[in-house]
């Protein structure tokens, strides 16, 4: 009897020390990418590309803790020009520009960006060391431009908000995160810009119906970028105006984009990434994956749509509609902006009290299925034609037939008349007039104030400096509005990137 | 019967989820870090007596006590502050060098300006009945400690008695020196006209009412910012009727008569009664718990909008076969 379970006990040590234990215990995940991996086939290295624009939602992310506060909101309410339906957007804190480093918005923005940055470098990072077999060069040199384009992005928004910023261009290793901040200028140089000219070099095609970056993007950003250097507060010359007409004419020749007949194209979900459009941030009602814009920009209770929340988070100031010229298409009903509709109950016409944002206005999504299947335009061409108009009119001493040419064509959509051959200064003029009321409330006006210094008076009608602009709410523009506070979130877990922004 | 225990320890390599910057690109934005020590230190009492017992009538009680003072006492990075969250329209809670754990931070209400500190109000871009908060010199908003989350000492008081075949039990728990904060007042009464709210809300700010704390009620288009302050933190301590049972027992004979060995016949009632000073449903909360991915052990005693305890009646019958 011992001798046999002396032997039992013999065989099951045997074979328990034939498999090694360790390595029947180790399972590898089979349903996400673990830390340390590398990619083995196209599709890891395309989902790692995909990664990069999960952020640019970012650019309409929700703020915590608001009701009708979007990230969106905070460049608007900036310029002066808007108004809100709601206190909780904290509209009143800009409004009367009291708003501080605990102030809605700067610390989402802050946040979204540096996660897609986040992103992006972990896409170059997993990108670069692929060999050949597994990715053709071409492919993984457009995948690493896309990633590179979309960090320079990212940084974009970044310097031009808070000015000197964390550089980070690697995944964290370690616990050193407490980095300081890094002047605007040296990030521009050591990322935003080679970033962009590493993409410039790719083979990417000029459009891109499905949202990803395209060589159009590319040179519109970059296009951006250089008008952006060459003004405030870097000022780095009039090479950068010469280098930002440059990208924008290529775009114009080559990107195959046409301007949209009608205002109302764009508020239709079949154009997306179409045409007009050159690089969009991407929603789809199929997802459900829906634009926050088009219930926000509903006059707040108004009662004409299906959606169980109208917000009226931002809307135009009277007088910035007044500020249009007579006869400007942009201000008539249903255009970029409208004043009334029918109610969804009956059917009443609803008059609101002024102008609200028709941009985003998803018809289908409104009147019945509350899923906005509209993008939201970050560059189109009209954008690019009048960039171009501003960069060549400056490096070229004036304006040249192309740039008339080009404003004209703006214009000209607008119902408005075209505009002979005007001096350096009264072109310029123009042209950033038209950048006010063609791209108004798609992000762009607050941007174009920081860099040029100066603002538009609506009531006036004159370019007052930006430094001393009292806005419609009576309160006056000073050194602080020149860069957001740090959010105070960020600066509680890093003391490094203290002191904040001036008058923060 | 007596117990006296008297204990200090100190813990070393404190465990929490430490923020780290978003700069670092992560989506969760926090990792577990060692970074600091403290002391727990405090003393238990237990008493238990038998104040009664002779053949028909026993009585006997329990009490204990315990307290404990926490306190902080080492953090990594030259002591600085650390805020383990949850954010709530800005910092709720803050890990300081020489503060117990769950120490509650904001800022200081005082009242609401009025009518002749209109000018007062008009340098922090406030009017007339708004709320008024202490500032700093340079007009930064001040922020300090403003709470405690645990509690400075617990009891628990027990008795039993028994005559014949009834018996009568009773616990009874007290929870004193502590705060709960009742950040459901932001929603409540911060924010008015947008959806319900308290009615203490009736006692706002008018032109002719101007001594109140709470700020004028205003379309809410026009509302106000709303912070994490000292109107919230409330005194969270009370006194709560844990658990009473009355029971019977059917007595032996009769018992054995129905062929069994034991026949109880028993009803209680839980949380029979809550003494609190605390405004809200109940000082004993934690809606801000680990599902909201938050160092939970340091923001314990915030409410928003938790749900109440109940009250439980239990009936129950024991047999024994």
């Amino acid at each position: 009897m011992k001798r046999i379970q002396y032997t039992y006990l013999l065989i099951v040590l045997i074979i328990l020390g034939l498999g090694s234990c360790k390595k029947f215990l180790e399972e590898h995940p089979t349903n996400f990418l673990s830390p340390g991996f590398t990619i083995t086939n196209t599709k890891e290295a395309r989902a790692l590309a995909n990664g990069c624009y999960a952020q640019m939602q970012g650019l309409l992310a929700g703020q915590p803790a608001s009701y009708g506060g979007n990230v969106w909101n905070l460049m608007e309410f900036m310029t002066g020009k808007s108004n809100s339906d709601l206190g909780q957007t904290g509209f009143v804190n800009f409004q009367t520009l009291t708003y501080n480093n605990t102030s809605f918005y700067v610390d989402t923005w802050w946040q979204q960006m540096y996660l897609g940055i986040g992103a992006c470098n972990l896409a170059i990072e997993s990108l670069e060391p692929v060999s050949a077999g597994v990715l053709a060069d071409s492919v993984k040199q457009n995948m690493l431009a896309e990633a590179h384009t979309m960090r320079a992005f990212y940084y974009f928004f970044l310097v031009r908000m808070y000015g000197a910023v964390p550089k980070v261009t690697a995944t964290p290793t370690d616990l050193n995160l407490k980095l300081s901040r890094t002047p605007a200028k040296a990030i521009y140089d050591s990322i935003i810009i080679p970033d962009l000219l590493l993409a410039e070099q790719s083979s990417l095609p000029w459009q891109d119906h499905t949202g990803l970056v395209s060589m159009g993007a590319v040179e519109s950003i970059l296009a951006d970028v250089y008008l952006t250097y060459a003004g405030y507060p870097l000022q780095g010359g009039d090479q950068y105006y010469t280098e930002s007409a440059k990208r924008s004419k290529a775009v114009i020749d080559n990107g195959g984009y046409n301007l949209f007949p009608n205002y109302s194209d764009m508020v239709l979900p079949a154009n997306k990434n179409s045409q007009e459009f050159i690089f969009q941030v991407q929603y789809a009602a199929a997802v459900p994956s829906t634009n926050p814009l088009t219930p926000l920009t509903i006059p707040n209770y108004s009662g004409i749509s299906q959606y169980s929340d109208e917000y009226g988070s931002v809307h135009p100031t009277e007088q910035f509609i007044n500020s249009f010229p007579a006869g400007d298409k942009r201000v008539e009903e249903r255009q970029f902006f409208y004043t009334s509709y029918p109610s969804i109950k009956s059917s009443a016409i609803v008059t609101f009290q002024g102008h609200y944002i028709y941009k985003w206005f998803d018809s289908v999504a409104v009147r019945n299925t509350v899923k906005s299947d509209l993008n939201y335009t970050v560059y189109r061409l009209a954008d690019v034609y009048l960039m171009y108009a501003e960069a060549s009119n400056r490096s070229g001493g004036g304006p040249n037939s192309d740039a008339t040419n080009y404003v004209n064509l703006i214009r000209q959509r607008a119902n408005l008349a075209p505009v002979g051959s005007l001096s350096q200064a009264d072109f310029e003029h123009e042209v950033w007039l038209e950048r006010y009321y063609e791209l108004c409330f798609e992000n762009k006006m607050w941007f174009d104030m920081l860099r040029t210094r100066k603002v538009h008076n609506d009531v006036t009608g004159s370019w007052d400096d930006f430094v001393g602009h009292k806005t419609v709410w009576n309160a006056s523009f000073t050194n602080s509005q020149l860069l957001f506070p740090v959010p105070k979130q960020e600066t509680d877990v890093n003391p490094n990137l203290l002191p904040n922004n001036p008058g923060f | 019967m007596q117990d006296w225990s008297w204990d200090n320890r100190t813990t070393k390599d404190l465990l929490l989820q430490t923020p780290i910057p978003w700069s670092a690109g992560e989506t969760n934005a926090d990792v577990y870090e060692n970074v600091g020590s403290v002391r727990n230190s405090g003393i238990e009492i237990n008493l238990q007596t038998v104040n009664v017992k002779n053949a028909d009538f026993t009585w006997s009680t329990s009490f204990i006590f315990s307290s404990n003072r926490n306190r902080v006492l080492k953090l990594n990075d030259g002591n600085a502050d650390i805020f383990p969250g949850p954010n709530f329209l800005g910092q709720t809670n803050v890990i300081r060098v020489g503060a117990p754990i769950g120490s509650f931070y904001g800022m200081t209400r005082v009242g609401t300006y009025s009518t002749d500190e209109a000018a007062d109000a008009a340098t922090q871009g406030l009017k007339p009945g708004d709320r008024k908060f202490i500032y700093n010199k340079d007009g930064s908003p001040y922020y300090s400690i403003i709470g405690r989350a645990y509690p400075k000492w617990t009891g628990t008081f027990s008795t039993e008695l028994k005559y014949r075949s009834w018996d009568l039990g009773v616990d009874i728990r007290f929870v004193e020196g502590v705060n709960t904060a009742a950040t459901f007042k932001h929603s409540s009464e911060d924010r008015q006209t947008i959806a319900n709210s308290l009615a203490t809300v009736l006692g706002a700010w008018t032109p002719t009412h101007q001594n109140t704390m709470i700020s004028q009620v205003r379309n809410y288009k026009f509302a106000q910012n709303s912070h994490f302050d000292t109107w919230w933190v409330e005194d969270g301590s009370f006194i709560r009727g844990q658990n009473a049972v009355l029971g019977y027992t059917i007595p032996e004979a009769t018992v054995k008569r129905m062929k069994l060995t034991h026949v109880r016949i028993y009803a209680s009632v839980q949380n029979f009664f809550l003494q609190t000073k605390y405004t809200g449903y109940d000082p004993e909360v934690d809606t801000f718990n680990s599902t909201y991915g938050n160092n939970s052990g340091f923001s314990q005693n915030l409410d928003f909008f938790s749900y109440p305890r109940p009250r439980t009646w239990n009936l129950g019958l024991s047999v024994g076969f």
